[in-house]
């Protein structure tokens, strides 16, 4: 019984329920993934309510300092502040207000209040250092900066030795000053004659957490109790209290309350979406694939009729029944828990602004919808992980970096800025999180739903190629038969002196990509400064140098070191032989022809790529490459030496290291993504994915690393004739018939010159294709 | 039914750079025969049987299998042999008799000729009293007894051992050699590997001495003893293996010295 693509399913089905039956009666992946999350939340519900309950928060000690010159009505009322300056009545017993009045009812009040006063006259040193600076320069300078520093970081020790959250400094005379203002408003006297100037409270507060909190209390009790002072002397002038808002805006919320708690819920369950997804599927996978080889059944299993990918796909939808069933378990109990504890919460203090709805339903049919790509991708990615691990404990290590992984990519999700967009939608994890949170919010929204094709589509291609990456470490009898082996060093390293391959190895390769990957984002930041610190004329001719030195540190040298001490052959490595000149005339002319092609299909997708470089850096990219120089140089930084060292690295170094009989186009797509990956700006990585793919044909075709060397330098150099050649604006003739031009992207192409190129360009495809390089020279 | 031809393995290794599990090894075996492959620990003789029943691909050289070549028809390969290894556990949380089901199916048997083959495995091996016991809580023995059901239930013409009796007691071992011996009455055609000299002596009728990868002699015990001045198959055995030895390290001191030579003159 097989079907079309060879595979039986009906011994799929037989393994599938045996592993399916195995993991049931496992009792750790029992309790692991379904009573875990039955029990866990409503316990932690249960447990929060308890704390709550059992711990008051400790009231917060406030100085007031000053009291004495508080003018009416009392802000302080006995050891708190009023309750009528407080939202919550409650509130006012958070805050334990402590004055000199106080000192003789509560003795531990005096040396608190004596600390104060110390604190506050560091703080007036502060003020007069600021303004003795103000008084003599515009700008502060860096000493004084300092200075004022140190004096902050005192105040602030002070503060928490004495166990002050928050100072209030009262001015004397505060009350009569409000009061001569008061007065001079209600005689409407002259404004030049009111005096506006005079202290000001002052509110200190030290740097605890804790501390910030109770500030943010009395910032409010003062805003409430300034409120009605503001009043009483609108009152006492005969105003109206409505003068200082003349606008005061009504807001209304249409949304409701429904809404509101969707927000919330479309936060919280994609991650917890992920996160279970990844769990649920994870333990299963090493069970099923690292723990069989500690058991000694994979042998067993592999002598069975059924072939590899059927015991691979097997596997795979046992781990996926068992991510789904825990992604849907703590869902379900999550959903239920926390909404029966706000409940809870909302009847014990329905103050508390907790007024939450249960998760909206049809947001739970989407997450029925997107969980099925998410667990596929996490079930065939653990799958791989843990049959390349020899042993469980081996599997379990590696959990971590996966979960870090996707926890990153959860956390860039929940940053505010960042929506559904035509690119966010085809990558990995974040595609499906972003359209699960839109639709969890507006469930119908016919935006979101025009991306689900797109991203359930790219899901399942992601999945897929998980898949084959499990399936292919099935095949590898070095991953299935991995000994204890010994790790040493030492030896590794007299091994890679003394037996030099003939080809580099694929680590030597991905060491080689993570330099110039990690290299350029390192530079970045030293490289910016350097810049800066450069005279401006200067600065975009300092840039280029940069660029070229960037580029053989960075590309040509790894490669070249690596290459010359790890390979025996480094000459056939990196392809230096010479090629019969025709080729590097065919490569030219395909550059030529591809140049155009490549540029009008990046014009048409131009809409699905996030905007690459901030505007501040695209003008200096001008600058840098704009007319102010000369074009030799521009040629030099942008045509020759990335012709020279992204060939070197990734034609030679890279594509030699994956280049394996029998795996020849995996070798240039890996190599290709990986030449897309190093140009890091999303529409860049695009279009160098494209070319690095003809290149990779171009070397494995040509056995040389010249052609690709040539039609890399011809294409950049076109780009640049683009920038700084400036055609004709009137076009006639058979001219206006093949180019067009608009002021937004200069000259472009039109269809019959486009057609012409294809054919060329498909021609030439034709023609390389058929080459047979004279390779692996002994 | 088994014909092996130039077989190689060759892996690699991070100490020796290339090891060379398996050197160009050919033998053959008929239905009604145990071969026996005979060789101390880590001779090859596993790799050898691993890329028999398909698990590894072969470096070099071929072999078929009733007729299927192991490296283009792996699957038809599969259905035809039982193998029967060290390293071929069970699964703890399954029974005995769900285990033999499951591999039964596997094989594609029908329900009632599974039922049949079971009942008349499960009779033969003595195996009712712990039929539904899980697995994880069977004695050595009984396991063994297990993985011979699971081997045998497809009623394969082909079989392989890989040392079945190490790590068992004098009992069971007794009780698998009987139902090796009872496989080649029924016309089986088997591989048994061991390193134990007795079993050798009792089961198989023809053999190959295979050291560091090499067959160093084949044929029957008697072809084997005639072309040798030691009085049984232990001591031609050792000669074998000393004299292999010796030649070795000749080639080793024999190169060492050329090497030398090589750097005196140059040095001079």
């Amino acid at each position: 019984m097989t079907n079309r693509l060879g595979l039986d399913v009906r011994k799929i089905r037989i393994v599938f329920l045996r592993e399916l039956r195995d993991q049931l009666r496992d009792r750790r992946t029992l309790f692991l993934v379904i009573a875990l999350p039955v029990i866990l939340y409503p316990a932690l519900g249960i447990g929060m309510l308890q704390m709550a309950v059992v711990f008051s928060e400790t009231p917060r000690t406030v100085v007031v300092l000053g009291a004495e010159s508080l003018p009416e009505p009392h802000l302080i009322e006995g050891p708190v502040f009023a309750a009528r300056w407080c939202a919550d009545p409650s509130d006012a017993l958070r805050l334990s207000v402590e004055t000199a009045a106080r000192i003789p009812e509560d003795p531990d009040i005096g040396p608190r209040i004596e600390a104060a006063r110390k604190v506050h006259d560091q703080f007036r040193q502060r003020r007069e250092l600021i303004n003795s600076a103000a008084a003599s320069q515009s700008t502060i300078p860096e000493s004084l900066a300092a200075e004022i520093e140190t004096v902050n970081a005192s105040i602030n020790t002070a503060l928490q030795d004495a166990g002050i959250d928050v100072l209030v400094v009262i001015p004397d005379g505060f009350a009569a000053s409000l009061e001569a203002v008061n007065r001079m408003i209600a005689a409407r006297a002259p404004s030049a004659e009111a005096p506006s100037e005079y202290p000001r409270p002052v509110i200190l507060v030290n740097g605890d957490e804790q501390s910030l909190i109770a500030s943010r209390r009395v910032e409010r009790v003062f805003d409430a109790w300034e409120d009605e002072l503001l009043r009483l002397r609108l009152e006492a002038a005969g105003l109206p209290s409505s003068l200082p808002s003349p606008v005061n805006a009504t807001v209304v919320k249409v949304a409701g309350s429904q809404h509101e708690s969707a927000i919330v819920w479309s936060k919280l369950y994609p991650a917890i979406l992920v996160v279970m997804t990844v769990t649920g599927a994870f333990y299963p996978a090493v069970d099923l694939a690292a723990g069989e080889k500690e058991r000694g059944t994979m042998e067993t299993l592999l002598i069975s009729p059924a072939r590899r990918i059927e015991l691979v796909l097997a596997k795979f939808l046992t781990i996926l029944v068992f991510s789904l069933a825990t992604a849907a378990l703590n869902i379900i109990s999550l959903g239920i828990s926390v909404t029966y504890m706000l409940q809870l919460a909302g009847n014990v203090s329905p103050h508390s602004g907790l007024t939450m709805g249960a998760p909206p339903l049809a947001g739970f049919l989407w997450i029925g919808v997107m969980v099925i790509p998410l667990a596929a991708l996490f079930s065939s990615l653990s799958l791989a992980l843990a049959t390349f691990a020899r042993s469980t404990r081996e599997g379990q290590y590696y959990l971590s970096p996966l979960m870090i992984v996707v926890m990153l990519m959860v956390g860039m999700t929940a940053a505010p800025g960042i929506e559904l967009e035509p690119f966010h939608s085809v990558l990995p994890v974040i595609g499906p999180i972003l359209l699960l949170k839109s639709l969890m919010i507006a469930p119908g929204a016919t935006e979101s739903l025009s991306y689900l094709p797109v991203v359930l589509a790219s899901s399942f291609v992601y999945a897929a190629m998980g898949l084959w990456w499990a399936v292919a470490q099935f095949h590898s009898e070095t991953v299935l038969f991995r000994e204890a082996e010994r790790f040493d060093l030492r030896l590794w390293f007299r091994r890679l002196r003394t037996h030099k391959p003939l080809r580099p190895g694929a680590g030597a390769a991905l060491t080689c990509l993570a330099i110039g990957m990690l290299g350029q984002v390192m530079l970045m930041q030293p490289l910016a400064s350097w810049l800066g610190s450069v005279a401006e004329l200067d600065r975009p001719r300092a840039a280029i140098w940069a660029l070229i030195a960037q580029q053989g540190l960075l590309f040509l040298l790894p490669a070249l070191l690596l290459g010359i001490l790890l390979v025996s052959d480094w000459r056939g490595t990196f392809r230096l032989h010479k090629p019969p000149r025709f080729t590097i005339a065919v490569s030219i002319t395909l550059a030529l022809a591809l140049h155009p092609l490549v540029l009008e299909l990046m014009q048409h997708l131009a809409w699905f790529f996030p905007p690459g470089l901030p505007d501040g850096s695209q003008e200096f990219l001008k600058a840098m490459l704009g007319p102010g120089q000369p074009v030799w140089l521009i040629l030099l930084a942008v045509s020759v030496t990335p012709a020279l060292c992204e060939e070197w690295l990734f034609r030679g170094y890279v594509l030699s290291a994956f280049d394996r009989p029998g795996r020849r186009r995996l070798a240039i797509v890996v190599q290709a993504i990986a030449f897309g990956a190093m140009h890091m700006i999303p529409h860049q990585v695009f279009s160098a994915t494209l070319l690095g793919l003809v290149l990779g044909l171009l070397a494995l075709r040509t056995g040389s690393l010249w052609p690709g060397i040539a039609f890399h330098l011809t294409f950049n150099a076109l780009a640049i004739a683009r920038e700084r050649v400036s055609p004709p604006t009137q076009l006639s003739g058979v001219t206006d018939w093949l180019f067009s031009f608009d002021t937004d992207s200069g000259l472009r192409y039109d269809w019959p010159l486009l057609c012409f190129l294809a054919a060329v360009a498909t021609g030439l495809f034709a023609v390389i294709r058929r080459w047979t390089p004279d390779e692996h020279p002994s | 039914m088994i014909h092996v031809q130039d077989l190689s393995k060759r892996f690699p290794d991070l100490q020796q750079g290339e090891v060379i599990a398996l050197d160009s090894v050919s033998f053959e075996v008929s239905p009604g025969e145990v071969f026996g492959l005979l060789g101390p620990n880590g001779a090859g003789k596993t790799t050898c049987l691993r890329i028999l029943s398909t698990i590894l691909a072969p470096s070099s050289g071929t072999a078929t299998i009733d007729g299927h070549d192991i490296v283009a028809r792996p699957d038809a390969v599969r259905s035809r042999i039982g193998f029967l290894s060290g390293s071929t556990g069970l699964h703890d949380r399954m029974t005995a008799r769900e285990t033999v089901e499951y591999f039964g199916r596997l094989y594609g048997l029908e329900e009632d000729e599974l039922k049949e083959s079971i009942h008349r495995i499960f009779e033969t091996l003595a195996m009712g009293d712990f039929g539904d016991t899980l697995n994880s809580r069977l004695s050595t023995g009984m396991r063994q007894k297990v993985s011979i059901a699971r081997a045998l239930v497809h009623n394969p013409p082909v079989l392989i051992f890989d040392e079945p009796t190490s790590g068992l007691d004098v009992l069971v071992t007794r009780a698998v050699l009987d139902t090796v011996a009872r496989l080649r009455d029924e016309g089986k055609c088997i591989i048994f590997s061991t390193h134990v000299m007795r079993e050798v002596e009792r089961l198989c009728d023809r053999l190959a001495i295979i050291h560091r990868g090499r067959v160093l002699a084949s044929g029957s015990q008697d072809e084997l003893l005639a072309t040798s001045d030691q009085p049984d198959l232990e001591e031609h055995f050792f000669a074998l293996v000393s004299r292999y030895e010796a030649a070795a390290e000749e080639i080793v001191q024999e190169s060492r010295d050329a090497v030398m030579t090589v750097v005196e003159e140059s040095s001079r």
